[in-house]
């Protein structure tokens, strides 16, 4: 290979972890809703 | 006779990622994960993240005594000092195993209703847990839509399936507008056939 292969091939491997990154982080950023049968347990409630 | 007051109604999500604002106009935080307290359906508080698109996840979490209000655009405490340690509100390893969304939910005579996109919040004096959005399976007719499923003062959650009433069919609603009533006759129902 070339030099010009081992550039795309840079290339594409960073595309796939940028994708990955965002992937990743929007799942992160969506948030969840968790249940627990008893959140706070110091919470004086 | 006297008019039922209309529902103020939210989706969980609409809360991820709102900032969270002290009265003196400090940002602290972003809102990340909501809790509730699945035995009586309120919500327990807010676990935090840093602001910013590659922020972490905090290591204090907001209760929800000290919030002193959720608007439409943030979420506003008294000043930092009512945060408190992520642990005490929800144990990672508890948090991780409790997150409704994507469960089923199923009636208690074994129907599959489907799977929960969003939990939806009824904003009072507190923020109670009303209902599922959930993506309709074939048992609602109107499998791949979503639609809203209420529940009953109390909320079953529990492993990986969440229960509810079967009577809950009869009364999911296709749009939140519409929702705030159907829960509101769902949950007298329940009440009328319990006495």
């Amino acid at each position: 290979m070339d030099w010009w292969g081992w550039v795309i091939l840079a290339l594409v491997i960073i595309a796939a972890l940028v994708v990955l990154a965002v992937v990743v982080q929007r799942k992160r950023r969506r948030g969840g809703v968790i249940g627990l049968s008893d959140p706070g347990r110091s919470d004086s409630r | 006779m006297t008019t039922p007051t209309p529902m103020l109604l939210l989706r969980a999500s609409e809360l991820a990622g709102r900032p969270v604002v002290t009265l003196s106009g400090d940002l602290v935080a972003e809102i990340k994960d909501v809790v509730f307290d699945r035995a009586g359906g309120r919500i327990a508080g807010f676990t935090l993240r840093n602001p910013g698109l590659f922020s972490r996840a905090r290591k204090d979490s907001l209760p929800w005594l000290g919030v002193h209000g959720v608007g439409r655009d943030a979420v506003m405490v008294p000043d930092e000092t009512v945060l408190t340690a992520a642990s005490e509100l929800a144990p990672r390893k508890q948090a991780r195993d409790a997150d409704v969304l994507e469960n089923r939910v199923l009636t208690d005579n074994g129907r599959d209703l489907g799977r929960v996109v969003d939990v939806v919040l009824h904003s009072g004096a507190s923020l109670d847990v009303v209902g599922y959005e959930v993506e309709a399976s074939e048992a609602l007719g109107t499998a791949g839509r979503h639609v809203f499923i209420p529940l009953p003062d109390t909320v079953a959650v529990s492993g990986e399936n969440l229960i509810v009433p079967a009577a809950a069919t009869e009364f999911v609603s296709e749009d939140l507008a519409g929702f705030g009533a159907a829960v509101g006759a769902f949950r007298t129902r329940l009440r009328e056939g319990a006495s």
